[in-house]
């Protein structure tokens, strides 16, 4: 018997994944350990084990890779150490005369009018950057050379601030390294054994800001991630895995831990990078299709990520806690909507939800835990959607007429309405929120969320998925049965992959054949080390090539996939150009067909592909046991409060439909089967909703 | 009998929700399309634009986190539109650069779709971008010499139909091509804007698919109802009374050698909820390209008092109504008349009036006001020349560099890289290595500029210095700030920021032999030549030695402020023996009572 498994450790739980040989799947959760991941890592391992009878030894030694095991793992340590400014003491060795480019950012402020607002501090503090004489200019000729005492001052004066590593980031490095490998020589020479990051290598992309911004961030991150690694690995040895341990990364993928060491910046946000891969597998198998929408609600946060053709978007516009990754990343949007999420009325009478948050402390008002400020979790328990007595499968008693007092008071009073208005509006208002992000990262790209199967993961999204997708005109959403640790799903099944680019600047009226043949070698050549190194067999190695390209004075680049590997002649060069005016005009409505296109970026992608795991499908045999009861609750369409029947979700088998209204009770999930929907159980165990004729029709407008 | 009908349609809280995040996400749509796609520096990377959506009136309903000095006067020019055409249809887009029919200045071009739905005029699509270049006489956007629209020698689209049945009229664009510098840049531009409005077109026509047109129409009234209220209650935590303040822009050669005072009279009156500004008393227009449009000054002066108020209010014509403008015809905080220049009203005197009436404030209350924003830097100026790595192209654009600081207020330092008042940080700064791929021009020095920040209880931000040159081939240099004579002035007892710089120097002499340069000027650079620009702090707000000792000694630390300034302006002794420094709180306490008891004496 061998296992796959996948560990995520997120902000607040700890999720482990279990995959047998067969494809079964097991869910493990405990609290996540702050200030000690690897105890909720080892806890959460103990709990799988002891689930299948077997000591630990024995259970790890079964994962491990030499048995035929798998064991993935995504952590949330270096994402809270930039958030919680507890990374490593850095410091930054910039071109003289450039010491403020972290400080200035690109400005740019969010709302003209408001002064409220502290400045915020740069990633590495002024007095820990240095300015080396040197300049390189746009077409990499030296315009200063370097001097080599500066560096060697400043690392003289970097020891006694004991700083624990050292990012390098030198204007134009991208159109000529040397000057960054030369102080690379001078560093290990002087100051052997300290980590530094090089910005042509963390990120080498133009624009200044956003190169030495994801440098710094990496660097900082250096002894961290290498300390955690090892630690885990120590820690995983001695309780009997053998082999290699892979890693999840920020582009949705995983490395090995050797890789992702030497760039530790791919492990920020890791673990919402996942959740897209496990949606794309999930809705491949069940149901064939690889247009998805991937959405994630939990307490305090909606991320949502976009797959076309199989594909997941990626981005290179992120942030974490304010600070510029700057690096190719899984495009999820967040935002601050869950179930904590607190109501109010402004003076003019306009209701809004959140930013606030309750959190888990005091927590929405029916927790009981001093909380008086109405949550979307509490107008979920006016309407009935939630059941006060089985929430976490009956583990946590929540208070309904505290949750009935706060909405009362603070929403209904105030906008004159009564209490199961307040608790529809609050509950219809953050649907609202999240269907416009959705929109933002699909509609804004050219994308129609019509076409797209909507895949619903977290605690609190399958009472709000439905109704949002039927909002934006979708016709299913697929709830699926690990919707409560779908990033750790992803992770047990993710491919290898890493991305390779370089800038190098052409245009098609007079395109560099030979430079961008020979950068093409050279990235594939790193793909192909990067295969060698994660032991990718051949048949599973795939390489997709895509050229960011724009036209003459734009700034911002779109990715165009090519067809080959390469452009070798006017015809394939033909092509690259027609696919560029054809996606300029996809995404933004106009394009100039006549103006040449400038190509500014070369990407190759690396993907070992994971063979196609073979999760057992049931026979569809509906079976009737699962009715529990009925309870009160809302439908407008319906005409406010109605008997709708509960269905214990554990109890249902593939083949069962619930007609609506219903509502489907999970341990750690409810779905709310609307008006107009029916829900299925696949064959798989998922819950498909199907959205009927009036998909796109609002309810809200009905009288 | 139709506007009976409209009220009778109950808009529920849920529905007002969701048909306000609804338009403001269509704004938002239409700021990104022209973001992503647009081709000059302006558009693509400093986002000198906005975008917004009025109804048929023209009144605001919506905009996106645009520029305060577009936001408020942009229904000016959808009114346009209607007061001039009696034949709009579906299909139509109008361009209006024009200052003397509602738009800003000629280097905004506007562009604006009427949304009719089932036959009816419902909003018009609103997107104004700052453009890379007009067809000015000079390779600039700005003008400040020019006397009159005819000097200025750009072209003026006094609200010109520029597209009919959803296809460009092939006419208006020649005419524009012909007269614009680098074309294929500024119709890239175009493209761009004519996506931004169509896309928000078809939103609009969509949302009224989906919730019906009187449903719509009958939410909009809700929602400047709901403006209006907003505004109404924020007034009503303020106390009544009138005040005057006077700021005074540095001085122009030939036309105004004392500079140019610019004075307001600010009325409150809380218990009706209306804020009246009272520029009347403001001198007569000037032969000079600086002359405020009707749209500027009602943006700029509104500005002023919406950055004294809850930041959270909603931005529409309903909230705007409930403060009232009084200018005198023919003054330069008026309306430039035709043909007298008002190529730059958007910028100069407009960072002048909303700091004369953001600080105003500062007389209301000891807790209200801010202090003076700084003003436009030298490095932000307009560059033109030919690049020989391109077959020698023309270049021609407006650099985003030496972000000017913010003012300080009540609880907070001034917004580094704020830039001028008209922007307030909303403005991005160039990339270096951008603007070095586009242009043979390079960057020396970019840094911050100790000291510069107006000292206060909350300082003023920080100034930047720029260093800039052409390579290989002479480029010209366009300059028009302000700052010099005139920096930055602190409130409430907060001192004024840094004085502007300019200079130029020969590389191979050496930076000390620097010579100043006219802050008003164009200037040629040869190869070898850089000039260096010094941009103001912003003014402090309150006393300085009420500042808390730990932020000097942070700022002190981190280089904003030096260990001779912490201790004569803000009276706090640093130790500096350790990493990060530390104050003598004993010394301190001190050197501040000696400090304050002084003050006494001399007052």
């Amino acid at each position: 018997m061998s296992y796959r498994l996948c560990i995520d450790i997120g902000g607040t739980f700890t999720d482990l994944v279990v995959a047998d040989a067969q494809g079964n799947v097991n869910i493990f959760k405990s609290p996540t350990t702050p200030g000690n991941y690897t105890d909720a890592f080892i806890e959460t391992v103990k709990m799988a084990a002891g689930h299948y009878s077997l000591p630990l030894k024995e259970f790890m030694g079964q994962c491990s890779t030499i048995e035929g095991g798998y064991f993935g793992h995504g952590s949330t340590v270096s994402t809270n150490a930039i958030i919680e400014g507890k990374v490593a003491k850095t410091a930054l060795l910039c071109t003289k005369g450039f010491r403020d480019i972290l400080v200035a950012r690109e400005a740019g402020k969010e709302n003209p009018y408001d002064f409220q607002m502290e400045y915020p501090e740069p990633y590495i503090p002024r007095y820990l950057t240095f300015g080396i004489s040197e300049r390189i200019n746009a077409e990499g000729g030296i315009e200063i050379a370097l001097n080599e005492e500066d560096v060697r001052q400043a690392i003289r004066q970097l020891k006694e601030y004991k700083v624990r590593a050292i990012a390098v980031a030198l204007l134009w490095s991208i159109a000529n390294p040397v000057h960054e490998l030369k102080i690379a020589e001078i560093i290990d020479k002087e100051w052997p054994g300290i980590p530094y990051s090089l910005s042509h290598l963390v990120n080498p992309c133009i624009r200044e800001y956003r190169r030495f911004s994801s440098t710094a961030i990496d660097a900082s991150l250096k002894p961290l991630v290498s300390n955690y690694v090892a630690q885990l690995e120590k820690r995983l040895t001695e309780i009997g895995y053998k082999g290699q341990l892979s890693l999840l990364t920020s582009s949705g993928g995983v490395v090995s831990a050797e890789e992702l060491v030497k760039k530790p910046i791919f492990s920020v946000d890791c673990g919402p990078a996942l959740a897209p891969s496990a949606g794309r597998l999930i809705a491949e198998t069940d149901l064939s299709l690889n247009n998805i929408i991937t959405t994630d609600m939990g307490g305090t946060s909606f991320d949502v990520a976009c797959i076309t053709g199989g594909e997941i978007a990626v981005s290179r516009d992120t942030e974490v806690g304010g600070f510029m990754l700057g690096i190719n990343k899984v495009d999820s949007k967040s935002i601050g909507a869950g179930g904590g999420s607190i109501a109010w009325v402004d003076s003019g009478g306009l209701l809004h939800i959140g930013p606030q948050s309750a959190g888990a402390v005091p927590g929405p008002a029916c927790y009981n835990k001093g909380g008086t400020e109405p949550t979307v979790t509490d107008a979920n328990i006016v309407l009935g959607y939630l059941d006060p007595t089985y929430f976490l499968g009956g583990e946590m008693k929540l208070d309904k007429k505290l949750a009935v007092k706060a909405i009362q008071d603070k929403v209904a009073a105030p906008l004159n309405i009564s209490v199961e208005e307040a608790a529809y509006a609050i509950w219809g208002a953050v649907n609202a929120s999240m269907s416009n992000v959705i929109q933002d990262i699909t509609v804004w790209r050219g994308i129609d969320p019509r076409e797209y199967l909507v895949v619903s993961g977290g605690g609190a999204g399958g009472l709000h998925m439905v109704a949002i997708a039927e909002e934006l005109g979708g016709r299913q959403v697929l709830i699926p049965s690990v919707a409560g640790a779908l990033s750790a799903f992803g992770g047990a099944f993710a491919d290898v992959t890493s991305d390779f680019s370089l800038s190098k600047f052409t245009e098609s009226g007079s395109f560099d054949y030979e430079g961008i043949k020979a950068a093409l070698t050279s990235l594939e050549r790193q793909a192909e080390e990067f295969f060698e190194h994660m032991r990718v067999p051949k048949k599973q190695q795939k390489l997709q090539v895509y050229a960011e390209a724009r036209y003459p004075f734009q700034v911002w680049e779109l990715p165009v996939l090519l067809q080959g590997t390469g452009i070798a002649n006017q015809k394939q060069l033909d092509r690259l150009v027609a696919d560029f005016h054809k996606l300029h005009h996809k995404v933004f409505t106009v394009s100039a067909p006549d103006q040449p296109v400038e190509f500014v970026y070369w990407r190759v992608k690396a993907i070992g592909k994971l063979p196609k795991p073979d999760f057992p499908a049931a026979k569809a045999v509906p079976s009737k046991a699962a009715s529990k009861a009925t309870r009160k609750a809302y439908f407008k369409d319906l005409g406010g409060m109605v008997d709708t029947p509960i269905y214990k979700g554990v109890d249902l088998k593939p083949g069962n439909v619930i007609t609506a209204p219903a509502i489907i009770e999970e341990p750690t999930t409810t779905i709310l089967v609307m008006p107009d929907s029916k829900a299925s159980i696949t064959r798989y165990g998922n819950y498909l909703i199907e959205i009927g004729k009036t998909a796109g029709k609002s309810r809200v407008v009905k009288k | 009998m139709a506007e009976k009908k409209k009220k009778d349609i109950r808009i529920d809280p849920l529905l007002m929700v969701v048909l306000s995040k609804r338009l403001d996400a269509i704004s938002r749509e239409m700021a990104n399309t022209l973001t992503r796609t647009g081709r000059s520096g302006n558009i693509n990377t400093a986002k000198d634009f906005s975008c917004g959506i009025t109804d048929a009136q023209a009144r605001m309903v919506c905009v996106d986190e645009g520029l305060p000095i577009h936001i408020v006067g942009a229904g000016l020019a959808a009114k346009s539109v209607t007061d001039l055409f009696d034949d709009i249809q579906p299909g139509d887009c109008f361009l209006n650069n024009s200052p003397y029919y509602g738009n800003s200045h000629h280097a905004d071009f506007t562009f604006m779709v009427p949304v009719f739905y089932k036959g009816k005029h419902v909003f018009t699509t609103i997107t104004r971008a700052h453009q890379g270049d007009i067809g000015n006489h000079d390779p600039t956007t700005y003008m400040p010499f020019a006397s009159d629209v005819y000097t200025e020698g750009g072209l003026d689209f006094p609200c010109v139909r520029i597209q009919r049945d959803y296809k460009d009229l092939a006419d208006i664009v020649r005419m524009a091509k012909v007269r614009i510098r680098a074309p294929e840049q500024w119709y890239g531009d175009y493209l761009a804007a004519i996506g931004s409005v169509r896309t928000g077109e078809k939103r609009i026509v969509e949302m009224c698919d989906k919730y019906g047109l009187d449903t719509v129409m009958a939410f909009t009234e809700r929602w400047q109802e709901y403006g209006r209220t907003r505004m109404i209650e924020a007034i009503r935590l303020l106390p009544a009374g009138t005040w005057e303040n006077e700021t005074r822009h540095d001085p122009l050669p030939f036309v105004a050698p004392d500079g140019v005072p610019i004075r307001v009279k600010l009325t409150i009156n809380p218990m009706e909820g209306y804020i009246t500004l009272d520029f009347t008393d403001n001198i007569d227009c000037i032969p000079f390209g600086l002359n405020m449009s009707e749209a500027t000054v009602m943006a700029s002066a509104v500005s002023g008092v919406l950055n004294n108020l809850d930041p959270t209010l909603p931005h529409n014509w309903g909230a705007f109504s409930r403060i009232i403008i009084k200018v005198r015809e023919g003054s330069v905080v008026g309306q430039a008349r035709h043909p007298l220049s008002a190529s730059m009203a958007t910028t100069n005197l407009a960072d002048r009036v909303i700091n004369v009436v953001q600080a105003c404030f500062g007389k209301v209350s000891k807790e209200l006001g801010l202090a003076e924003g700084a003003y436009m830097p030298a490095a932000a100026g307009s560059v033109f020349g030919i690049d020989w790595r391109k077959n020698n192209a023309l270049y021609v654009r407006q650099l985003m560099m030496g972000g000017a600081g913010g003012p300080g207020h009540h609880g907070y330092d001034g917004w580094l890289g704020y830039g001028i008042p008209v922007t307030a940080g909303v403005v991005h700064m160039d990339s270096i290595e951008i603007d070095e791929q586009a242009m043979p021009l390079l960057v020396d020095k970019h840094e911050v500029i100790p000291d510069s920040g107006g000292a206060g209880q909350w300082r003023g931000a920080i100034g930047m210095e720029c260093h800039q040159r052409p390579r290989h081939d002479a480029g010209s240099w366009g300059f028009i700030a302000d700052g010099h004579f005139n920096p930055p002035q602190g409130i409430n007892g907060g001192l004024p920021g840094s004085a502007l710089q300019l200079y130029k120097y020969t590389l191979d002499k050496g930076e000390e032999t620097k010579t100043e340069l006219p802050t008003v000027s164009l200037e040629t650079l040869q190869p070898g030549e850089a000039m260096i620009s010094m941009s103001s702090g912003g003014g402090g707000f309150g006393n300085p030695l009420d500042r808390d000792p730990e932020k000097v000694r942070h700022d002190v630390r981190e280089g904003y402020v030096t260990l001779e300034k912490a201790r004569d302006i803000y009276g706090v002794v640093i130790n500096t023996d350790t990493e990060l420094y530390s104050v003598n709180n004993e010394a301190t306490k001190a050197l501040r009572a000696g400090m304050k008891k002084n003050a006494e004496a001399t007052k």
